[in-house]
C-alpha cells in the first residue's frame, strides 16, 4: 500500500484524478491510487446506506473489487470516475439489500461515543434517531442523503451517480430534509 | 431541531471517517485485489500447440485442486466466474444441514448474473448465512413451542455454526464476534438477540 499512498499524493485535482482512472484500466498501482483517493467517501455513504459497519466495510471491499475488474472497459463520460465508481458501490448495496441478507443496522452496533460524560450520551441518542428516520426515507431521498453527507459529494456529483439533473437532485435532497425536519419535530 | 442543526447532525452522523482498523482492514482486503493478476481478454490463435498447452494446464489445475480445495481459506478474495460462483453454491447447499423441514430459499437456486463480478467464496457464504436464518428461526420455534429433546436438538443445530467458514473464519467474516454473540444467547436461552437477528436480517 505504500506505493499506493505515494501515487496517491500526486493526485490533487478531479482532473488528476480522471487521468488516473484511464491510466487504472492498465496499471494496477494506478487503480491503488484511485482507491487512496476514494476509499474512505466510498465507505462513508455505504454505511449511511446500510447503517453498519461491518456491512459498509465488507461492500466497500466488493465495490473495489468490482472496479478492479471493470475498470479496463472505463471510459470518461457523464459524471467522470467518480460517479462510475458510486454507481458501483450504489449496485452493491442495491444487491445486498435484494438479497434479505445482513439487512438493516447490525443488531448491537452502537455509536462509538456512547460511553459517559452524560452529554454524549445524549448526542448518541440523537444521532441514533436520526440514523432511524433517515433509515425510514424513501431509497431515492435515502440514497441522495447518504450521498450528499456521507460521501460529502455536491448535488452535481450525486446528479450523476442518480442519472437525475441537478436541479431535480436539489429539489430532492430538500425534500428528504423536509421529510427529516418533519419527523423529527413531531417526534 | 432546528434546520440548520439537522445539516450538522446528518454530517457529524454520517461523515464519521473509518477508523484505523477498519481501514486496515480495507487496505489489506483492497491491497490483495490488486495483487492478483487481472484478467484480460486476449486473443489466441488455436493451433494444435495452444489445445495441447490448455489441456495440460488444466490437468494440472485440476490436480492442484483437490489439495488447493483443503486450503481455500488462506486466499479468499479472488474472482471467480458466475458459473464457479453456482457451482459453489451449489456445493455448499449439499454440505450444509438444514433444520428439520426447511427448504433452501428459491433464489440460491437461481442462474448467476453472469455479467456481475463474483468473488470467492460468495456463494458458500450465501448459503451459510440463509442456513443461519433458518437454524435461528427454528431454535426460536423449538425454544417456545417444542419439547426438550427438540429445543436440545435446535441448540444443537445453531452451535454448529461455529464449523461453518462464514462464522468461523475472521478473513472472510468481520462479524465473528458478533455471531458468537448469537450462538452464547443461544446457548443460555436468551431468545431476545436471536430474535432481533432474524427480524432484522432473515426476513425477505
Amino acid at each position: 500500500m505504500e506505493a499506493v499512498i505515494r501515487s496517491a499524493d500526486r493526485v490533487t485535482a478531479e482532473d488528476g484524478a480522471e487521468a488516473l482512472a484511464i491510466q487504472a484500466r492498465t496499471d494496477p498501482p494506478a487503480f491503488g491510487a484511485l482507491y487512496e483517493l476514494h476509499c474512505d467517501a466510498v465507505f462513508r455513504y455505504l454505511r449511511a446506506r446500510t447503517s453498519s459497519e461491518d456491512l459498509a466495510l465488507e461492500l466497500s471491499a466488493i465495490t473495489f473489487e468490482r472496479a478492479f475488474k471493470a475498470i479496463p472497459r472505463y471510459r470518461t463520460r457523464g459524471g467522470g470516475i467518480l460517479a462510475w465508481l458510486f454507481r458501483i458501490a450504489r449496485n452493491a448495496a442495491a444487491d445486498e439489500a435484494r438479497r434479505g441478507r445482513r439487512r438493516g443496522a447490525m443488531s448491537g452496533e452502537t455509536p462509538s461515543d456512547v460511553s459517559s460524560p452524560e452529554h454524549l450520551v445524549v448526542r448518541a441518542e440523537r444521532r441514533t434517531e436520526l440514523l432511524q428516520r433517515v433509515a425510514g426515507l424513501p431509497e431515492v431521498q435515502r440514497d441522495a442523503l447518504a450521498l450528499r453527507y456521507g460521501a460529502s459529494l455536491t448535488a452535481r456529483e450525486i446528479a450523476a451517480v442518480l442519472g437525475k439533473s441537478e436541479a431535480a437532485t436539489q429539489k430532492l435532497i430538500s425534500r428528504a430534509l423536509a421529510r427529516l425536519r418533519e419527523d423529527l419535530d413531531e417526534a | 431541531m432546528k434546520p440548520d442543526l439537522i445539516d450538522m447532525e446528518l454530517e457529524a452522523a454520517l461523515a464519521r471517517p473509518m477508523s484505523a482498523d477498519q481501514r486496515g482492514w480495507l487496505d489489506r482486503r483492497v491491497a490483495t485485489i490488486i495483487a492478483q493478476p487481472r484478467t484480460t481478454r486476449r486473443v489466441f490463435r488455436l493451433t494444435r500447440s495452444t489445445v495441447l498447452a490448455i489441456g495440460l494446464s488444466l490437468a494440472l489445475a485440476a490436480s492442484f485442486g483437490v489439495w488447493a480445495g483443503q486450503r481455500a481459506t488462506e486466499a479468499p478474495y479472488g474472482m471467480q466466474s458466475a458459473a464457479s460462483y453456482e457451482a459453489e453454491r451449489s456445493a455448499a447447499m449439499a454440505d450444509t444441514p438444514l433444520p428439520p423441514g426447511a427448504t433452501w430459499q428459491a433464489w440460491l437456486s437461481e442462474p448467476a448474473d453472469a455479467s456481475a463480478g463474483y468473488g470467492v467464496f460468495a456463494g458458500q457464504s450465501e448459503v451459510e448465512y440463509s442456513a443461519a436464518c433458518l437454524w435461528f428461526a427454528h431454535w426460536l420455534d423449538e425454544h417456545e413451542h417444542g419439547t426438550t429433546a427438540g429445543r436440545s436438538a435446535a441448540l444443537d443445530g445453531v452451535l454448529q455454526m461455529r464449523t461453518w467458514q462464514t462464522f468461523s473464519d475472521p478473513q472472510v467474516n468481520r462479524s465473528i464476534d458478533y455471531f458468537e454473540g448469537l450462538l452464547r444467547a443461544a446457548e443460555r436461552g436468551d431468545t431476545a438477540p436471536i430474535r432481533a437477528e432474524v427480524a432484522t436480517n432473515c426476513t425477505n
